[in-house]
């Protein structure tokens, strides 16, 4: 109650305070808006530079250009967005043939296959050798962690190949130039590079 | 023997001149141009959500080289992987060279097409309004369907003339991504009058009603076409009909940095009525001028904006204060530098959004 006092006088001071110090003998009427104010209207912008629909909502996630995909986001109880990347059958189709061919490049004996088999040990020493050349712990394992789901019985999930790439796009990006020099020349990574690459181009199947 | 004199005065000067260029240009060379310095100034790891629980580099590197024979495993020391080379180029001590040119090949090498494109992070809730990129004139952004604003507006003098208020409001139709959108705005320019002091209370006796086409670009262009006064009432009823069109472009000066692209929105238009020049004005013409505004914004929550209204410049800032809160408040002195008959003001303007 006092508190509530306490807030009615403050209330009430500035009131006072504000009309005795800017109330003009005369204000305009005005045939305009003021000076200063848009005549659109003040202060309903969105966001500087994100092309959105409106104001200041969640940017638009929408297929990348040459891809033939359906994207929507599906907000969780818990008000979490999350991108859901959905293949029409044909780009499916294509991304099981390049993904069984691809597969059949790479060694036998590359820790890759077994981490695209969920292999969980062979993930964390895929995930370390990556570590060791700079990269960020945290950005390597969401990669590898897509990776170890991106197929399932020869079933390509394309929203793990989208949790890699964009887990890749993220650690290239981040990486210090040491570090990017040496995953350049790092035969593990360079093959995570090329599956994901042919695997990419398979996404754009019409 | 004058022609000789003349001559040879005239070579002296020209080598003495020569030699005064060249030292010239050499000096201020050195001043001017500083050694690039290669830095590592990539940005820092941005923290993913959910990871899974893994074992950090230092426990995967005893691990590793206790347990796995697999020589292509192992983990090795980055000076026997990189190449020599790219650790000269790369040295901290030495001019950078084509340094970030080759990273940047590499890096351009390594890169995949993503599959899909969103502008911003969709991890966290992003904020319910962002501050203004202009400055008293419009952009070529706009409300589309389910969007609606309210906003107050307040003028100062802090030279010569009087306060003034108005109040505005308007909604949104159309989609401006996927096709066109039309925001629909009616300004009440009347705002109270003298009613504190006794007088008359004149709230929405003046004003008008306007509209404007607008679609946003992927690449963060927007264009926007608006007639601000198609129906007008009160003394606005005596304005010049206000017709423009805009273009709005944020450029990215970070466009690595995760965190803060540090956007420099640019809007440029021409228009007639509100946009007139002070000449025009007085000779009573309704001619198309140009207007225009920089906003830069320099924390995700505040921009500092500049505009030229088409005969005086604004300057200030707009600041979105609260993330859960969709207000934007914008603090412009007007007139800076005296170019209309308005004289120096300070202008303080506040709009609230809705979704629906």
């Amino acid at each position: 109650m006092k508190k509530q006092l306490s807030f009615i006088s403050l209330a009430l001071v500035m009131s006072i305070f504000s009309y005795s110090m800017f109330t003009p003998n005369r204000a305009y009427a005005g045939k305009d808006v003021p000076p200063g104010v848009p005549i659109d209207g003040p202060g309903k912008e969105v966001p500087p530079g994100v092309p959105t629909d409106g104001l200041g909502n969640t940017p638009p996630v929408a297929p990348a250009p040459g891809t033939n995909v359906q994207v929507e986001v599906v907000t969780s109880a818990g008000g979490t967005p999350t991108v859901v990347i959905t293949a029409p059958p044909a780009v499916q189709a294509a991304l099981n043939t390049v993904f069984a061919t691809a597969i059949n490049q790479i060694a036998t004996t590359s820790p890759i296959i077994s981490v695209l088999q969920g292999n969980v040990e062979a993930s964390n020493q895929l995930v370390s050798s990556i570590v060791i050349l700079g990269a960020s712990p945290a950005t390597v394992t969401a990669l590898v962690t897509a990776l170890s789901g991106l197929q399932t019985g020869g079933i390509v999930n394309i929203n793990n190949l989208n949790a890699a790439i964009t887990a890749l796009t993220q650690l290239l990006n981040e990486s210090s130039p040491e570090a990017l020099a040496a995953l350049a020349n790092d035969p593990n990574f360079r093959a995570v590079v090329n599956l994901l690459r042919q695997l990419r181009v398979a996404v754009g199947q019409s | 023997m004058y022609k000789i004199g003349k001559m040879k005065l005239i070579k002296f000067f020209y080598r003495k001149l020569r030699a005064s260029s060249i030292t010239l240009v050499l000096l201020l060379t050195s001043f001017l141009v500083k050694p690039a310095v290669a830095t590592d100034d990539v940005p820092k790891s941005v923290p993913v959500e959910k990871q899974p629980t893994l074992l950090n580099a230092d426990e995967f590197t005893k691990q590793l080289s206790a347990t796995t024979t697999d020589s292509s495993l192992q983990p090795r020391k980055i000076q026997e992987i990189i190449n020599p080379t790219v650790i000269a180029q790369i040295d901290s001590s030495i001019p950078a060279g084509d340094t970030f040119g080759d990273i940047d090949q590499i890096r351009q090498e390594l890169l995949i097409d993503p599959i899909i494109t969103t502008p911003g992070s969709l991890v966290g809730e992003p904020p319910k309004a962002s501050p203004g990129s202009t400055a008293g004139t419009p952009s070529g952004y706009g409300a589309s369907s389910g969007q609606a604003y309210f906003g107050v507006g307040l003028f100062l003098p802090l030279e010569d003339g009087k306060v003034d208020g108005s109040f505005s409001t308007g909604f949104g139709l159309g989609d401006a991504v996927k096709s066109v959108g039309v925001e629909v705005n009616v300004n009440f320019t009347s705002s109270g009058g003298t009613f504190l002091l006794g007088g008359n209370f004149d709230v929405g006796d003046s004003g008008y009603l306007g509209f404007k086409l607008h679609k946003s670009f992927t690449d963060g262009t927007a264009v926007a076409v608006g007639w601000s006064n198609p129906v007008k009432w009160g003394e606005s009823s005596d304005n010049k009909d206000t017709f423009y069109g805009v273009v709005t472009k944020a450029f990215p000066l970070q466009p690595n940095d995760p965190n803060h692209k540090l956007p420099l929105t640019i809007s440029l238009g021409v228009g007639n009525g509100s946009f007139r020049s002070t000449g025009a004005i007085e000779a009573n013409d309704n001619t198309a001028n140009f207007f225009g505004s920089l906003g830069l914004r320099v924390i995700p929550q505040a921009s500092l904006v500049t505009g030229w209204t088409g005969r005086s410049i604004n300057l200030g800032s707009s600041i979105a204060p609260f993330k859960s809160l969709p207000l934007v408040i914008n603090a412009l002195f007007t007139d800076v530098g005296g170019y209309s008959d308005s004289g120096l003001g300070f202008s303080l303007s506040g709009g609230y959004s809705f979704q629906f």
